[in-house]
């Protein structure tokens, strides 16, 4: 009976994951990895000839340029899918070898210019003009944002995933987008990570600044929204807790962004992100572990427990 | 006198003629091509994708931006950021979308069908990085088709009328091809979503099955583990 109990309680444990998950509309996508691109670039230029910082970076722009962005944008314009890559190498290249930040910004300012440029011709201009194409784009840099900060701290949980957040540690004040103004603060354990994330934060508190000057028309959701994301930089900058963060994002941003900006959750299979409805190891092994402490429990105790 | 006169007659004959000669290839040449303007340090050129130019015909407006001066000027990039273009024809404009050439730094080009014979401009409106530049440029004249004709498609009325026919046979076939083509991706996408469903259903049922396994695993340790302790007790009494 008791390892009954203790299976089934196990099985009603293993409910789908609940979390914001959006669709993956190409435009977006764009938007986000040029603003991506531009912020680790910018990062870059404080860091020229420090080795350790240019490679954890070239590795960042090669996960957001990769040769399958330099296919489709050869397909639209053969110049530009030659001429970012081979800039963004240049930008590299210069950072570590030259050492000369003059160099560097020149790079950034011509890359910059390319990817201004890819814009147009890989984004409709329905599209580009379009407030929730631009929305979901701010939602892909914090996305990247969270993930940067989840590497930086070694956090456990994904930080993208909603269901892992811990809701009982939340406070009113935090349920509500209010700064509670306390928060546990954590180790950074990966300073690039720590500002690659407080630098996607800022980059996507900018497009969303963008995003209020042509939306005066929603000035009330608008308010909230950059109200969450200055609490949200605070808490990067002053390095809080995983959930802290989470909160910000999950609780304060994600949803007013989604009803403002009629920002559409997709399912899985449309984003490519999943959040597995059985989690892959923890829970199994603690199945075990729990069936077999029962029975240990179960029959050292068996006369006392009446069986 | 005389003899003057036949020295200078053939002599100024032979100027006019020369004159002619020299003066009318320039006189009779087309509207310089491509036109280019300075602008504090900027260089802009302006003209069309093809030259020379013909109602009816796809062709494309396009600007080049150059920073400096002569050889040395290079190609702006990102140049009409902060630039709104226009073209214009007699008093009609229309804003143009410029997008960045595929072979040439700092070159834009924006897709145009003229359709009628004359003179169209570009008007500037804007800054190239920080360069005011607020001005209309002329672009090369756009001729009628007509001249490419043959046979010339107006006048006979007959043929005006088999031409009609045939067109009309044309977007009925077209018509259809695109019915047949929009059906068969219709088809295509009703596959694709039953593949997805499929596929999540088979994931549903591996997800089931892969909890009872790991819940049989966790029953077989404990049995396991039962056996173990039924077996030290029976050992220890």
């Amino acid at each position: 009976m008791l390892l009954s109990a203790i299976i089934a309680s196990g099985l009603i444990y293993t409910h789908p994951a609940f979390a914001h998950n959006f669709g993956g509309d190409e435009s977006a996508s764009w938007l986000a990895k040029m603003a991506e691109i531009r912020t680790e670039t910018s990062i870059v230029a404080k860091h020229v000839g420090d080795k350790d910082a240019i490679d954890y970076y070239s590795d960042a722009l090669g996960e957001y340029w990769n040769a399958n962005d330099t296919r489709e944008m050869g397909e639209k314009n053969t110049l530009l899918a030659t001429e970012i890559p081979s800039t963004i190498n240049a930008t590299l290249d210069d950072a570590q070898k030259t050492g000369n930040e003059n160099v560097v910004n020149d790079d950034i300012s011509k890359l910059n210019g390319y990817l201004d440029e890819s814009v147009p011709v890989r984004v409709d201009k329905d599209k580009l003009d379009n407030s929730t194409v631009q929305a979901l784009a701010v939602v892909f840099v914090l996305k990247e944002a969270l993930e940067k900060y989840g590497d930086a701290v070694n956090s456990t949980v994904d930080l993208n995933d909603m269901s892992q957040m811990n809701m009982s540690s939340m406070s009113s004040g935090q349920m509500s987008g209010m700064s509670s103004g306390m928060s546990m603060s954590s180790t950074i354990v990966d300073q690039n990570a720590y500002e690659n994330s407080v630098g996607l934060a800022t980059s996507a508190q900018s497009m969303f600044s963008d995003l209020t000057a042509t939306n005066a028309d929603k000035s009330a959701a608008n308010t909230k929204i950059t109200t969450a994301f200055t609490k949200l930089l605070q808490d990067l900058n002053g390095k809080a807790d995983a959930n802290t963060v989470m909160t910000d994002v999950h609780m304060n941003i994600h949803p007013t962004l989604i009803t403002a900006y009629n920002v559409q959750e997709a399912s899985e299979s449309d984003t490519g992100y999943s959040t597995p409805a059985v989690p892959e190891f923890p829970l199994p092994a603690i199945l075990i572990v729990i069936s077999i402490a029962g029975v240990v429990v179960a029959t050292r105790f068996r006369p006392r427990l009446g069986f | 006198m005389n003899k003057i006169n036949q020295v200078l007659v053939p002599t100024v004959f032979s100027l006019i003629i020369a004159t002619i000669i020299f003066v009318s290839p320039i006189s009779v040449k087309p509207a310089e091509a491509h036109i280019t303007k300075v602008y504090g340090n900027y260089i802009v050129q302006v003209g069309w994708d093809n030259e020379p130019v013909y109602t009816g015909l796809l062709n494309a407006a396009q600007v080049t931006v150059k920073k400096g001066s002569g050889d040395s000027a290079q190609p702006v990039i990102n140049a009409l950021k902060n630039m709104q273009i226009s073209v214009k024809y007699g008093g009609i404009t229309k804003p143009l979308d410029f997008l960045p050439s595929s072979t040439v730094d700092g070159q834009y080009h924006a897709v145009l069908i003229p359709t009628r014979v004359g003179t169209y401009s570009l008007v500037f409106s804007g800054t190239v990085e920080g360069q005011a530049i607020n001005d209309e440029i002329s672009l090369d004249d756009v001729a009628s088709v007509d001249s490419l004709n043959f046979p010339p498609s107006s006048g006979s009325s007959s043929s005006d009328t088999v031409n009609m026919g045939q067109v009309g046979t044309l977007i009925t076939q077209l018509t259809s091809d695109i019915e047949d083509a929009k059906n068969n991706a219709d088809a295509a996408s009703k596959g694709v979503s039953n593949v997805v469903q499929s596929f999540q259903e088979v994931k549903n049922t591996t997800d089931s099955l892969y909890m009872i396994s790991m819940t049989g695993i966790g029953i077989g340790i404990a049995g396991i583990v039962i056996a173990v302790i039924a077996i030290t007790r029976k050992s220890q009494t």
